[in-house]
């Protein structure tokens, strides 16, 4: 039985000009294992989120898609969330909660298991993982491996029939995607269960692949079993085949297309060297000796604390002028404090690290090039830096990309669009954290270009990786990193072919016939007798569409007349309570009161039912309303929170802005301690928060002046007079003019600096944060 | 590392329950020898939870607090006869002093009692009495409480980034407006990426049926018997509140009933629970091998 099946499927995203995916038709085995790969922009993930319903992104559809023989008109939801698992790329961003133990109940939960049978499946599933020693810890503890094992856990615990992966390792080093991946295999193996994983690290998984899927531009390619999909590709000149495992190209290059068995893996690759005559030496590549050094490490020693452990021991080497060096080694070897040191923000406290230039002309590619991004297009983020960009965007061909939002673009583009602002600096030295995470063989390509255009000019490049690919290939000298010690510094012809273990796929497969083959034109080379000149790959066309455009639907709120009817409610609550109590009871009542309120608001909040991503930003401003209050803890009571939660309620809503603020002073409270004010700190950041939801359809608050001031008004006197009620309450037997005065009086210096405060930080956020809010609500499609 | 109390390990909802009892019975009793017990038991508790506290530091504090709230209400409250001295045209009196020093012991113990609940409510029990009732709330506090450290953790690296692109701030100008823009960048990232979270709940059937909340809490014969010993203790209380016990009028003139002894020891009792119940693990443990 067919798992899947498309029928002519065509999407394109609204306002595109292009097909995402253009007449896709095939059929998904039940149990198969499926790959799909392609250069970013193929397609690749819209196919993969047409697979399942609730992930289907918006726009103009065209044919079908059968899942199990039904339309999608009939997949119900419980089909769509149970029987189809999907696993993401970034490991962080999937984890909802904080605990290992409740991430993988999360899933069980949202489908109303029992306490018994989800505690059942949890413990199942972690011993199924090996996960049972870190069951308790926090999620935030666990290193990118483990959180990508525990989101592969937390769908499997829903025992899918199918699992869809979009890209899970790109973000990994090769031994956790190694993990993650003979996870997939031992899963696949025991539960049979469906895999469709899209992939760039071909070589691992080729070889459990039952069919291979490769799309262009959102277009078949080839589809097929691996070894006829690798065949395909060579005969059609597809840009794409150099993707493919080396073992796999070496085999087919030099035998050419006859028909016999591919070999995929290494072991196969090697019993076939075992029949090859070797008519070649491969020459070593030349290396430019007379260079002038630009770096000196002697006996460098690093540790962080005095009496820690050392991270860096004994390290001495050299690196010259307009090299690329390459820094190898697995995590947790010291490369990441090495590089803290080449950039002279950690001091080795032995030994000395000298560069023969300023500190200025010393540049630093980040891991994650979102962290350098704080503008709304790319020219934007170039022109912060210099005003001469042409040559820069001409250099990294980024024309196309100039008008785009940095979030927008793919995660290749971004780091070209980093290197551009590093690169208008002028450094005459770039260290590269990890450049080739997450890159496909085309912007792994790319970069290498601009690596060696930079090298032309003059600039050294120092990259520290993972990937022993890229430096075997690109790079003039490299150190191997092992335990804070180099175990060898070599050109990486000669470091690769001393290597056993810690080598290229190539020279893994031939060391035995050829010890000095890195490369796999070496070993292409060695059997062939000739060099074959390498033809520029073709690629498919996009396929144009006319462009409809979709209208992004509103929904209108309706909640301000219940809201308020409530708190004139609780007024006439109060001031009835106060005469039929007066003198006595101030305080049992007045919490009632608040207890009261607040119930209201949270059940009126379980009544309404959140779209999903509303929820997360909700969670993501009360995250930030609580880090603002122990921010600046110098100056006491200068805080941004009252801001943070008013611009929560100003654009999304009085409910929501009672939510965030309440829900602010809760877990604030939470982590500073709590005490008897809790209830009247949320009231109060509550009641501005929604305030402030309905200052929002006044156009008069849209003045930025009028805002502050109405913040400054708001936090002086409804935070001030609420949260200092309690201490008023209680000081008395009954509460007097006098001691309310005294109370107030005393607390009158803090409220002035907190509310000069906030309508300073209102100055500051107000714009910059609705007009990112407002960003995620186009873009998103959010309703808020 | 703080030690584990005993009663940590009890039923959320008892552990709840007895707090806000013990809050509001400290709230209600305004005795001088009542509160100062439900201070010394409170102190008890926790130099029990925390490990490193200064007792010492701790008493000072208390007497700090109880001295000023006596001298505030010597200042406004002039409704005692016994006066002491005159403050320009008002009255200090004696009513006012002791009622002000009965009110700071009340002021203490709620701090006392407060930091307790902190320690012992960790936000596992919390999501747990928010998630039986209303999932939605108990939902986002744990996600709220995932995004802080991720959140935090960004800033550095972004602060870390930044200086690549020359962005070393030097004067406190320079130093807040570099502070800003980290804030900038990290809420853009944040807000961004709450798609991906968004996602993968939603692929994960968020949304489709009401939420059930798991969790690992057991209520057993042990807890039975706390919960029954504490209903009974804070019945005598209530009984004996009631009946008028444990309260001393300041003004116009002081006045207390004697002490009742039985009132006393339920009292007494119900706040050293916490200490009775390690006492018997303690012991358990002692003389199980």
């Amino acid at each position: 039985m067919e798992a899947y099946e498309l029928n002519h499927l065509s999407f394109s995203y609204p306002n595109q000009k292009t097909y995402a995916v253009h007449d896709i038709s095939m059929g998904i085995s039940k149990g198969e294992f499926l790959v799909i790969c392609g250069s970013s922009g193929s397609g690749k993930s819209t196919l993969l989120r047409f697979l399942k319903e609730s992930l289907t992104p918006k726009g103009n559809v065209k044919g079908n898609v059968l899942f199990f023989q039904k339309k999608k008109s009939e997949w119900t939801q419980i089909d769509d969330s149970q029987r189809i698992g999907f696993v993401f790329q970034q490991p962080e961003h999937q984890i909802v909660t904080d605990k290992v133990w409740h991430e993988l109940a999360f899933g069980l939960e949202n489908t109303g298991k029992s306490k018994e049978e989800i505690r059942l499946r949890t413990a199942e599933i972690s011993e199924f993982f090996g996960m049972s020693e870190w069951f308790y810890k926090k999620t935030e503890e666990l290193s990118g491996g483990q959180k990508q094992l525990l989101n592969l856990a937390s769908v499997m615990v829903m025992d899918p029939e199918v699992l869809l992966l979009d890209e899970p390792t790109a973000q990994l080093d090769p031994i956790a995607a190694q993990n993650f991946i003979h996870m997939l295999e031992k899963i696949h193996r025991e539960m049979g269960t469906t895999i469709v994983i899209c992939e760039h690290r071909l070589q691992e998984v080729c070889t459990l692949a039952d069919r291979v899927l490769v799309l262009d531009y959102g277009q078949i390619v080839s589809l097929g079993q691996p070894r006829d999909v690798i065949k395909q590709l060579k005969s059609q000149n597809h840009f794409f085949y150099d993707a493919m495992p080396g073992v796999a190209r070496i085999v087919l290059e030099v035998e050419g297309e006859k028909g016999m068995k591919l070999p995929l893996d290494i072991k196969e690759g090697k019993m076939w060297m075992e029949h090859q005559k070797i008519t070649k030496i491969p020459k070593e590549r030349q290396q430019q000796e007379d260079l002038p050094v630009i770096f000196q490490g002697k006996n460098l020693w690093f540790r962080y604390e005095q009496d820690g452990e050392d991270i860096l021991k004994d390290i001495s080497f050299e690196i010259k002028q307009g090299e690329i060096f390459g820094i190898l080694g697995g995590n947790g070897v010291g490369k990441t404090t090495l590089l803290g040191v080449l950039r002279e923000s950690l001091k080795p406290y032995r030994g000395k690290a000298v560069w023969k230039l300023k500190q200025e002309e010393v540049g630093m590619l980040p891991q994650n090039p979102e962290t350098l991004f704080s503008k709304n297009t790319v020219k934007d983020e170039l022109l912060e830096i210099s005003k001469d960009i042409n040559e820069i965007i001409a250099f990294l061909e980024l024309e196309d990309i100039l008008d785009h939002h940095p979030y927008d673009i793919s995660g290749g583009e971004q780091q070209r669009v980093a290197l551009g602002k590093l690169l208008l600096r002028n450094p005459k030295v770039l260290l590269l954290d990890e450049p080739t995470k997450g890159l496909d063989i085309y912007y792994q390509r790319k970069l290498a270009q601009v690596l060696n255009r930079l090298k032309d000019q003059g600039i050294t490049v120092v990259l520290v990786s993972h990937d022993v690919e890229f430096c075997s290939r690109y790079t003039m000298k490299c150190a191997f990193l092992f335990q804070g010690s180099i175990m060898e510094i070599n050109t990486p012809d000669k470091l690769f072919a001393g290597n056993r273990f810690y080598t290229t796929i190539a020279n893994k497969m031939a060391r035995e016939r050829i010890p000095d083959a890195v490369l796999e034109e070496d070993v292409i080379l060695a059997c062939k007798g000739n060099e074959e000149k390498k033809k520029g790959g073709k690629h498919k066309n996009p396929v144009l569409c006319s462009a409809k455009n979709e209208r992004v639907h509103k929904m209108s709120p309706s909640s301000q007349i219940w809201m308020y009817g409530c708190i004139l409610l609780e007024l006439i609550l109060v001031v009835g309570s106060f005469y039929k109590f007066h003198n006595t009871h101030y305080y049992g009542t007045s919490l009632l009161m608040i207890g009261v309120t607040l119930l209201m608001f949270v059940v009126s909040m379980e009544k309404r039912r959140f779209q999903t991503r509303e929820l997360v930003v909700i969670a993501a401003m009360t995250a930030l309303a609580v880090i603002g209050r122990c921010a600046f803890f110098m100056v006491p009571q200068f805080k941004p929170m009252v801001a943070v939660i008013m611009i929560a309620g100003l654009v999304m809503g009085n409910q929501v802005g009672f939510f965030v603020g309440a829900m602010t002073g809760f877990i604030s409270n939470f982590m500073f301690g709590q005490g008897p004010w809790t209830p009247w700190q949320m009231l109060a950041l509550g009641m501005i928060g929604l305030i402030s939801g309905s200052l929002g359809n006044i156009k008069l608050f849209e003045n930025k002046w009028i805002l502050m001031a109405a913040g400054g008004i708001m936090t002086f006197f409804i935070y001030g007079g609420i949260v200092d009620v309690w201490t008023i309450l209680k000081l008395q037997p009954v509460p007097s003019w006098q001691s309310a005065i005294t109370v107030y009086s005393l607390a009158v210096p803090f409220n002035v600096v907190h509310s000069f405060a906030t309508i300073i930080f209102l100055f500051l956020l107000k714009n910059p944060l609705i007009e990112k809010l407002n960003r995620l609500k186009i873009k998103y499609q959010m309703e808020f | 590392m703080d030690k584990k109390a005993a009663i940590e390990t009890y039923h959320p909802w008892i552990i709840f329950s007895y707090f806000v009892g013990i809050i509001g019975a400290v709230s209600v009793f305004f005795h001088p020898v009542y509160l100062f017990i439900a201070a010394a038991s409170g102190l008890w508790f926790y130099y029990q939870l925390y490990d490193h506290v200064q007792i010492a530091k701790q008493i000072l504090s208390g007497g700090g607090i109880i001295l000023f709230v006596t001298i505030l209400n010597g200042l406004w409250n002039h409704q005692g006869v016994t006066i002491l001295w005159y403050l320009g045209d008002n009255p200090v009196t004696k009513e006012a002093l002791i009622y002000g020093a009965v009110n700071g012991l009340f002021f203490y113990s709620v701090f006392l009692w407060f930091a307790c609940f902190s320690k012992v409510m960790t936000e596992d029990k919390i999501h747990y009495l928010f998630g039986s009732m209303i999932p939605t709330f108990a939902l986002i506090f744990s996600m709220v409480l995932g995004m802080i450290p991720k959140i935090k953790q960004h800033f550095e690296e972004v602060r870390y980034a930044r200086r690549q692109l020359g962005k070393t701030p030097k004067s406190m100008r320079q130093h807040i407006k570099e502070s800003m823009s980290v804030v900038s960048v990290t809420t853009t990232w944040i807000l961004e990426h709450s798609v991906d979270t968004a996602d993968s709940m939603k692929a994960r059937g968020y949304g489709t049926r009401r939420r059930t909340c798991f969790h690992m809490y057991r209520y057993d014969m042990r807890d039975c018997i706390f919960t029954l010993i504490m209903v009974g203790l804070f019945s005598i209380n209530i009984i004996c509140y009631a009946l008028g016990e444990g309260r001393i009028q300041c003004f116009p003139m002081i006045h207390y009933e004697d002490v009742n002894g039985i009132g006393l020891l339920g009292f007494s009792l119900l706040f050293l629970l916490p200490e009775i119940v390690q006492m018997k693990e303690d012991y358990v443990w002692k003389h199980m091998n």
